[in-house]
This record gives structure tokens, C-alpha cells and sequence, in this order.
């Protein structure tokens, strides 16, 4: 591994050339200067190397008031020194119009995904310095590079084990969040694909931000993409969907995305009323993913009689179905709902439960996602401790022939472990896809490192083992 | 395979997420070396009056050190779905209380206190949530009593879940001077301090807890009542 910081060294070769000229004084007073550090490089199971860079003061710099430094822009630079330079896109804070923390509180962080063979990486940001009253002083040029070790994809032919749907852990995704509009804590995602593209994209997600479990800030997001990797808010849209006080208030959770009947896409979410004993399933509709119609109510309940939790919608033969995790009586249970034409409250059948089968040792179900492959429903259930609220969470695949019954595998498709990620899987989406022309499943799923508080994130992935049942 | 550039990042790394835990650690660490130095310079062991040839005057010696016992009527506590509120019932117990000079903020440490009835939850247990301190400000020119990272409730049952459940805890909890005075005493006997507003509540085990609260405390305070 050979790092160098050519920034650094740049500045180093002028101040010393400036201290020969007018001696070793007008070193001293020099003005620092940021760097442009790469951090860390990480390979994932898809072959594509998360490569991140940090933008920050020098170590030791003195404080500057009279003077801050804005990002005005990053470029990217991959392979050998003759490729041509592209825009920096960067997934983070590292964005242009950031601004550089002062010295000693923190920096600046952008990630660029490069593929798995591509060696050598340099990214260059131009930082313009700003006086207080908001004028350009100068603009500086700095630059950070690495050498990479190859990243191999995992082989699906290699992966692919009888009867085993599995997948390595996650590449981390930064999504912007009403909190941290550069990419912040998030859980519950759900991601609808819409190939061509719906209203300029063709990846759409649902999520509540989480930081810190922080219940005020879990409020139905939205988010899009055209390439399920960098997301993005679409313009014009302002997030969140609802906003609910948070706990011991009421709170907002569990999002859940679909396309319905007429082009409309729909965002479900569940509300929890604590004062009142209640619950209740939300949605709101759009037709251009920007303007959302008013909360509507799909199902209400009282917390001594159901709770389901997680709710998992589809619109399927002219009606929307709904499953979801009843946790009012131990243990929780997976249950079904037939609905009508519309989410409305009114049409829902009684809730009736789903034969899952044996479950892992000392757990019971915690949240959910299902949908339709082919003639078949797919799903990945988020497993927790017995009587526990998300503790020891694994992500099980489920397969079913009818909605009501599925076979769950007794093991985990994603490891729950990653090192200084995660050790708690959460709320997974899943759809069946394709890589590398080989059939498996196409997964976001949400994690957290329980530290107190505690710290969540979105992972991508992809499971291999669809020949298991025979996806497309 | 991804580099290796460890060497590189551990002093400078500080992404969205990690940065969050650097900047905990960075907090927190002055805070475990401050309380740390403070409990070993200044308080003695706790068998210390027992020991052969211990001078008497060392307790003297750690004017912003003891370990006292407290007494609380019990924590009133919400469980999410469900109705009515529960009690712990009367906890006795005894703890460390730190006072770093001129702080009238007092840290706590070493909880023991059990339940002196059965009540809603059974026989309860208190004592620090296990972990490390986390980043938790607050003014420490007003007295009150510091639990840092938390709380532990050992119980029998918790109402309305299954009964393997039997540990939950606070995040970090301030507990203020019911009847604040203006030049407050340390260590604080017969003062009772309480919790300011509700503290949420968390199942878990080994002070790893789940992913949302299960409850509420909306009551709870205690009164330092004689040296432990």
C-alpha cells in the first residue's frame, strides 16, 4: 500500500521554497492550508472499491476566524496519470459549498465508488478561501491519491450454494436525510425499481431517519437514484412526508414503498400515538414523486388489542394486500390483510397469520418485506431476540407459493457483522435482479452499530442462490 | 482485497458515522480520565475502615468523594401498550458520588440498590448500565446527580411482555435537586433530587438494548440519606 498526500507535499515544497527566499520567518506565518487525505478504501462483495477521501485543516493548524474555506468543486481521476479527469459526485459531505470545520473539529468526508481493478485513484478539490464578510480571496488546489489492491467481485457461480440464499455484507450508502441532507443515520428502507425511470429516475426509496435512535427525526423520507448507489432529494421535494414529535410524543416508523394503480406511487408508514394506546398505518400518494398528498389512514389499532408493525404492501389483482409483524402478544407473528381498491381503512380483511415455520433459535420475527417474483412471493423477514425490540436482528429469505405460508431459512442471508458498521441487521428491502447476467436478489438493507446511542445505516448488496427457486 | 490503510486513518478519520464515535470517545475520555483520577486519588477502598491500621482521617481526606446510601419511594414507569402505570416499588441501595472540583455536578458510580418489596416488576435490581460513558453535556455548575452511560433495571417481569425480558435501561440521566440550595453541601444527606421529565426506557441485556424504547419512566427520585 503507498499513500501519498501530493497536496501536502505541495505545500511543504512551497513553504520551504518561500522560507530559502525570505528566511525561515515567513514559514512560520504561512497560511495553512487544507489537505486531502485518503481514508480508507473497502472492497465490496459486488468487486467495486468504496474508496474515501477526508478534507480537512492541517494537524495543528491555528484557528483562522477572519477566513473560512469553501469546497468549489472535486474531480476524479482514475487509472493511470493520462486518463482524462470526470467530476468528482461524491457520496458524503465533501460537496461543493461545504464548508471545511475549523482546525481540530473535523473534516470533510467523500466517497467515490471506482470499479474493483482500477489500481490507482487521485481526487483533486479546489477550496476557495472566504473572508468573513463573504469574499473570494484566493482559490487553492489540493489533491490526495492511493494505490489500490485489486477488489474481485464475489463469483456467483462461486457463491451459489443448494438451497442457500446468501450474499456478502453490504456497501455502505450515503442517503440524504431531513436531518443530514448530505447523507445521514437512516433505517427502514424500502426501494421500488421502475426500469425507464419514473419523473427522471428509476430507483425510489422510502426511509426514517434514526440518528442516535432518535424518534423525532423518524419521519417518512424520500429519496431517489438512477443507479440504486447515489441518492439523491428530487428537486422540489421537502422532506419528511409527516413529521411527528417524536417519543414520548408521538412518533412516525416503518416505511414501506409500492406502486400502485394509475402511475401513483404510494409511501406507507406506521404512526404510534403512546398517550392514546394506538397505532396506525399511514400512507400518502404521489404521481411525480415530488408533491405528496395529505397523510391518509389504512388501518387503526388499539396497542392492547394488534400491533403490527413493519407493514409490507403490494398491489396485486386489482387490490392491495398487507402483511405485517403482530407483536401485542409473545411471540410475534407474521399476519396478512386482503384490502380493496384503495389503502383505505375500511377494506381490510381480519388479520390472519402466515405459516412461516420453525424460526432461529431463540428468536422470533421483527420486520419485513415482501413482494412478488414471478408467480412466487419473496421476502427478507428481520429476525430479534425473543422479547427483545431489534436485538441480535438477521435477515432470513422467505419463499412462498401462497401469501400466506412461506418456507424461512434459518439463517442469516447477510452476515450480521461488519466490522465498525454493524452487529444489528434491521429492516431489509429485496427484489429479484440480475448481476453479471446471473440471477439473485437485489438488497438494501438497514443496520446498526448498538453503541448508546446508537448508530444506523443503509447497506446494498446482492444474494445469490436465486437457481434455488428459480428466479427469472 | 481493499489496501491496508489503517496506518493512515485512525488519527484523522472522522466520516459521518465513524467521526460520531471519534468524537464520543474524544468527549468521553477526559471525562473517564477526570472521574477515574478523581476515584483513585480520592476515594478509598471500600473496605478501607475495615482495614488493619487504616488512619481514620483518609475519609476526610476526599472531600469530593463518597460513597452514600439512598433510599427511593421507586420508579413510576409507562410500559408502551398498555394502560395503566407500574411501579418498582421502594429501592434501597448505595452509590459512589464523585464531585470534580468546582463542579457542583456529582458523577455516580457503582449502583447497588435493590427493591425492599415485590411490586409490578418483581424483585428489582439497580446499577450502572454496563459500557463506557458517552458524550453527555450538561451543566456542571448546578448540582445534580450524573448517570452516565445509565441506568440498569434488573427485574422479574416486566408487565405486558414475556418474561425474558428482565433487563432495561436509561440512556444517561440528569437528576436535579427537588429543593435546590444556594451553596449546596457535598455529599448531599438528606437532599432527594429526581429526574427533571420523562426518561425513556430500553429493554436489553449486557447493556446492549433494542432498537426502540419499550417505555417511559415519568417518575423517579431519590434521597441521599447517610454515608454507605
Amino acid at each position: 500500500m503507498r499513500f501519498t498526500a501530493r497536496g501536502r507535499l505541495l505545500v511543504a515544497a512551497s513553504g520551504l521554497l518561500a522560507a530559502m527566499a525570505v528566511g525561515l520567518p515567513s514559514q512560520a506565518q504561512r497560511t495553512p492550508e487544507p489537505v486531502l487525505e485518503f481514508a480508507t478504501a473497502t472492497c465490496g462483495g459486488s468487486g467495486e472499491l468504496e474508496v474515501e477521501f477526508l478534507l480537512t485543516d492541517e494537524i495543528g493548524a491555528p484557528a483562522h476566524p477572519e477566513y473560512r474555506y469553501i469546497v468549489a468543486g472535486t474531480d476524479v481521476q482514475t487509472g493511470p496519470e493520462s486518463s482524462p479527469w470526470r467530476e468528482g459526485d461524491l457520496a458524503g459531505t465533501l460537496q461543493p459549498g461545504a464548508e471545511v470545520p475549523p482546525p481540530g473539529e473535523g473534516s470533510l468526508s467523500g466517497m467515490t465508488v471506482v470499479p474493483g481493478d482500477t489500481g490507482h485513484v487521485v481526487l483533486q478539490a479546489a477550496v476557495d478561501r472566504v473572508s468573513a464578510d463573504g469574499s473570494r480571496l484566493d482559490r487553492i488546489v489540493v489533491q490526495g491519491e492511493a494505490d489500490l489492491r485489486e477488489c474481485a467481485p464475489v463469483v456467483p457461480e462461486q457463491a451459489e450454494i443448494p438451497s442457500r440464499v446468501w450474499g456478502p455484507f453490504g456497501g455502505k450508502r450515503t442517503i440524504p436525510t431531513q436531518q443530514e441532507p448530505g447523507g445521514g443515520q437512516t433505517t427502514h428502507p424500502a426501494v421500488v425499481r421502475i426500469p425507464g425511470g419514473w419523473n427522471g429516475y428509476e430507483y425510489w426509496m422510502a426511509h426514517t431517519p434514526y440518528p442516535g435512535s432518535n424518534s423525532a427525526w423518524e419521519d417518512p423520507n424520500i429519496a431517489a437514484s438512477n443507479d440504486g448507489v447515489n441518492w439523491v432529494v428530487p428537486p422540489g421535494l421537502t422532506n419528511p412526508i409527516d413529521d411527528q414529535p417524536g417519543l414520548p410524543g408521538p412518533y412516525n416508523s416503518d416505511t414501506d414503498l409500492e406502486m400502485g394503480p394509475g402511475n401513483t406511487m404510494y409511501v406507507f408508514w406506521r404512526v404510534v400515538i403512546p398517550d392514546a394506546a394506538q397505532e396506525r398505518i399511514k400512507y400518502s400518494t404521489s404521481t411525480d414523486g415530488v408533491n405528496w398528498s395529505a397523510p391518509a389512514e389504512a388501518l387503526r389499532s388499539s396497542m392492547t388489542e394488534r400491533r403490527p408493525l413493519s407493514p409490507a404492501l403490494m398491489y396485486e389483482n386489482g387490490r392491495w394486500v398487507m402483511w405485517a409483524i403482530e407483536i401485542a402478544r409473545s411471540p410475534n407473528r407474521m399476519v396478512y390483510f386482503e384490502g380493496g381498491a384503495t389503502p383505505a381503512k375500511a377494506n381490510w380483511s381480519p388479520m390472519q397469520t402466515v405459516s412461516l415455520g420453525a424460526m432461529q433459535n431463540g428468536k422470533e420475527p421483527w420486520h419485513l418485506d415482501v413482494t412478488k417474483d414471478g408467480d412466487s412471493y419473496i421476502g427478507l423477514l428481520n429476525d430479534t431476540a425473543f422479547a427483545s425490540t431489534g436485538r441480535d436482528g438477521d435477515l432470513l429469505f422467505l419463499y412462498g407459493t401462497t401469501p400466506t405460508s412461506f418456507e424461512s431459512q434459518r439463517f442469516s442471508a447477510v452476515p450480521r457483522l461488519k466490522p465498525a458498521m454493524h452487529d444489528h441487521l434491521y429492516r431489509a428491502t429485496v427484489y429479484a435482479d440480475t448481476e453479471y447476467g446471473v440471477p439473485g436478489y437485489r438488497v438494501w438493507y438497514s443496520a446498526r452499530m448498538a453503541l448508546n446511542p446508537d448508530v444506523w445505516n443503509v447497506q446494498q448488496t446482492f444474494l445469490h442462490g436465486a437457481a434455488v427457486h428459480g428466479s427469472p | 482485497m481493499a489496501p491496508e490503510p489503517a496506518e493512515r486513518h485512525t488519527g484523522r478519520r472522522r466520516s459521518l458515522l465513524r467521526g460520531r464515535r471519534l468524537s464520543v470517545v474524544a468527549v468521553t475520555a477526559p471525562i473517564v480520565i477526570l472521574l477515574a483520577a478523581t476515584l483513585t486519588a480520592a476515594a478509598p477502598p471500600s473496605t478501607w475502615d475495615s482495614m488493619p491500621g487504616a488512619p481514620e482521617q483518609t475519609v476526610g481526606e476526599s472531600p469530593n468523594y463518597r460513597r452514600v446510601s439512598l433510599s427511593t419511594p421507586g420508579a413510576t414507569i409507562e410500559i408502551f401498550g398498555q394502560l395503566e402505570p407500574f411501579t418498582t416499588g421502594g429501592i434501597t441501595g448505595e452509590v459512589d458520588l464523585a464531585r470534580p472540583e468546582g463542579n457542583q455536578a456529582m458523577v455516580a458510580a457503582n449502583l447497588v440498590a435493590s427493591s425492599d418489596e415485590l411490586a409490578d416488576f418483581g424483585q428489582v435490581y439497580l446499577a450502572m448500565r454496563p459500557g463506557t460513558p458517552v458524550d453527555y453535556q450538561y451543566d456542571t455548575s448546578i448540582q445534580s446527580i450524573i448517570f452516565n452511560p445509565g441506568i440498569e433495571f434488573k427485574v422479574d417481569m416486566v408487565p405486558g411482555l414475556s418474561s425474558s425480558t428482565d433487563f432495561l435501561y436509561t440512556q444517561p440521566i440528569r437528576m436535579l435537586p427537588t429543593e435546590p440550595v444556594a451553596n449546596p453541601l457535598f455529599p448531599p444527606y438528606e437532599q432527594t433530587f429526581a429526574i427533571p421529565s420523562l426518561a425513556l426506557l430500553w429493554e436489553g441485556e449486557a447493556g446492549v438494548t433494542g432498537s426502540e424504547p419499550i417505555g417511559i419512566i415519568t417518575e423517579f427520585e431519590l434521597t441521599i440519606t447517610h454515608p454507605g
